[in-house]
């Protein structure tokens, strides 16, 4: 188990308070279908974060998977000293940012998202033409605007985007996630603060019109 | 953090203090501090509008839901880490690539692989077949007592039979084994792989809790009652069997005691509907002689009158006694219930043949169909309401403030809690 779930700032709460502790209780002595529902409980959840952490659906599912494999694996040493939700979200970033590293040393990163499934995926390029009113433009649809969000979020660094993604979809504290990214949460304050500055800039655009660059 | 009044409205530390305040991260007296900026000048003001629709812009962010067929893979995974725990350190580097492979061959292969790989001299299996196809019966069976405690205490005296029941001779149950469906045996087979990757001392302990109740005078019922309990285990969720699992043999022979009386009480949705229906009915033919209150009643909105009906029921229990007794107790109005009721239900009324266990019936009914909580859930008393209509609710007619806490729900609290603000609001 890593150190960092016994971080202070989480102690704060009786972890034994958290349901999902107990199920790792029962996961440690040796009770298979806890793990089994404790799984059902976060599997979206973690493939939705690490999805948009790694910008690829399959790769998203194979990290889950390893990141419920160290679950399971560190069952014998699990101590109850955080949420279990802040546990399994340090394991899932320590193996985020793992396969995001051998990725780049592998030189594949690419800009936007590289396997979205949409062909007309915008990249953060396009967002700022957009934005300086250079390009003509036409009625946003559902799918476009989603495009847009994603590209914004992919124009991010990969911790801003880590504390952003625990922050809009796990709703967690900022010394939640403070101690799964293993930073102080001054550093997380700050990164957040330039994380949705960021955001807004890539964004704006679209705030008032609702409107897209249109496609040549 | 920045306290000065006269701050500057682009600097980083703004952004910062206006981003916590979104986030609900700010104490008190910083907060109001930004609200105080906020008020003064309209740049900060238009700053924080746009750092918030930035933000809720995120919502279009597609969610993954993952396939089925994860979990399984996942979990299957699991138990080889288990085995390749278990393996002694040379046997593991022979076994490892085998495994790999097994796994990538998928779930369903792996579950032919699996039913082909059971060796017909595996005895482990054929001996222990009563252990472990009522596996999670014996594990959550402390001793031979418990299960005679289950029996005397008659909790599962009404189960439906077990699907086979394993026969006594090796060589019967190596045939019996043989010609089970492929699906019995692919679970056969799951139940077995636990078993063995039960600690020793466990599996010791199931084998001997075995031979115990063979031993016993009243085998064939403590057979029937683990195959009953084992049956029952399996209904629950998981967290349900863990948080039984860890209690000792008295709490949870009180717990399943507990849990097996709420099951008897459980409405069915008609029921509950029905039941509902005649609580109105029978309370409002009491309002007959308040027409004031009972017009304010009946033009109530769904949702609303769903909370007037649980108000009206606990205010006439709590000032009309003898009233109350009158309008929901006697015997006519039993009546009335029991016909409107399916026959599980009038089984259900007719099991309570006391007062006091009519009343403790009744109470569990209401609480199923009209408590804050049961109106919260939305099972049984709160109408359906049309998905765009709802979605039109929380779009416009939240502040950003209820939206920010309700998104932060897990998905099913989520969807309670918008449905209870929006009965709420459409009864106002």
């Amino acid at each position: 188990m890593s150190d960092s779930a016994a971080s202070d700032s989480s102690v704060r709460m009786d972890p034994l308070a958290d349901p999902d502790v107990r199920l790792m209780l029962q996961v440690r002595d040796g009770n298979a279908a806890a793990f089994e529902e404790l799984m059902l409980r976060y599997q979206d959840r973690l493939v939705t974060v690490l999805e948009h952490l790694v910008g690829k659906r399959g790769q998203a599912e194979d990290l889950a998977q390893d990141v419920f494999l160290r679950v399971y694996r560190a069952r014998h040493t699990y101590r109850p000293d955080a949420k279990f939700s802040t546990w399994l979200f340090t394991i899932a970033h320590n193996a985020a940012s793992n396969s995001l590293r051998s990725r780049s040393r592998r030189r594949e990163v690419q800009v936007g998202p590289a396997d979205s499934g949409c062909q007309n995926a915008l990249t953060i390029d396009e967002l700022a033409q957009a934005a300086s009113g250079l390009m003509p433009t036409r009625q946003l649809d559902k799918a476009e605007l989603r495009d847009i969000v994603k590209a914004a979020i992919d124009s991010l660094g990969e911790r801003q985007r880590m504390a952003l993604l625990l922050n809009k979809f796990e709703g967690m504290s900022y010394d939640d996630i403070a101690t799964a990214m293993e930073l102080s949460p001054k550093a997380i304050k700050s990164l957040l603060s330039r994380a949705r500055e960021n955001l807004r800039e890539a964004l704006e655009p679209y705030f008032e019109r609702g409107d897209l660059p249109a496609v040549p | 953090m920045a306290k000065s009044p006269s701050i500057d409205p682009d600097s980083p530390e703004l952004n910062e203090m206006l981003v916590a305040y979104l986030d609900g991260e700010l104490e008190p007296d910083e907060a109001r501090q930004v609200e105080q900026l906020v008020a003064r000048d309209p740049r900060v003001e238009s700053h924080l509008r746009r750092l918030e629709r930035a933000w809720k812009l995120l919502d279009e962010l597609p969610r993954a839901q993952v396939d089925p067929s994860f979990t399984r893979s996942t979990v299957e995974m699991a138990a080889l880490a288990v085995e390749d725990e278990l393996a002694p350190r040379a046997a593991r580097r022979v076994l490892r690539p085998m495994l790999a492979a097994a796994v990538l061959l998928g779930a369903s292969l792996m579950g032919f692989a699996a039913a082909r790989l059971w060796p017909d001299d595996n005895r482990t299996l054929l001996r222990n077949v009563p252990v472990i196809e009522y596996l999670e019966g014996y594990r959550q069976t402390p001793n031979r007592d418990f299960l005679r405690q289950l029996q005397q205490n008659d909790l599962f005296a009404d189960s439906p039979p077990a699907s086979f029941t394993p026969a006594e001779a090796l060589a019967d149950r190596r045939q019996q084994l043989a010609s089970l469906s492929a699906e019995l045996k692919e679970d056969l087979q799951r139940k077995y792989e636990r078993f063995i990757h039960l600690p020793t001392d466990e599996q010791k302990r199931l084998v001997e809790l075995e031979s115990a109740i063979k031993a016993d005078e009243r085998r064939r019922t403590l057979e029937t009652t683990v195959a009953a309990y084992d049956q029952w285990l399996k209904q629950l969720s998981g967290v349900e069997r863990a948080e039984l699992m860890a209690l000792d043999a008295t709490a949870r022979l009180v717990r399943i005691k507990r849990l097996r009386q709420e099951e008897a009480r459980r409405l069915t949705p008609e029921d509950g509907q029905a039941f509902v229906a005649w609580i109105e009915r029978r309370l409002t033919s009491w309002l007959d002689d308040k027409p004031g209150l009972k017009r304010q009643f009946e033009a109530a909105p769904e949702g609303r009158r769903r909370e007037l009906l649980a108000r009206g029921v606990n205010e006439l229990r709590r000032s009309r006694p003898l009233v109350f007794a009158g309008t929901f107790g006697d015997r006519s109005a039993r009546n009335e219930l029991r016909e409107r009721l399916s026959p599980r239900g009038q089984q259900q009324l007719d099991q309570a043949q006391t007062p006091d266990q009519r009343r403790l019936l009744l109470q569990s009914w209401f609480l199923q169909t009209l408590s804050p909580q049961a109106v919260g859930r939305g099972q049984l008393a709160l109408p359906k309401v049309d998905e765009e209509e709802l979605k039109r609710f929380f779009e416009r007619d939240l502040d950003p403030a209820q939206r920010a806490q309700l998104l932060n729900l897990p998905a099913d609290q989520m969807r309670r809690q918008l449905l209870r603000l929006y009965h709420a609001r459409s009864g106002k």
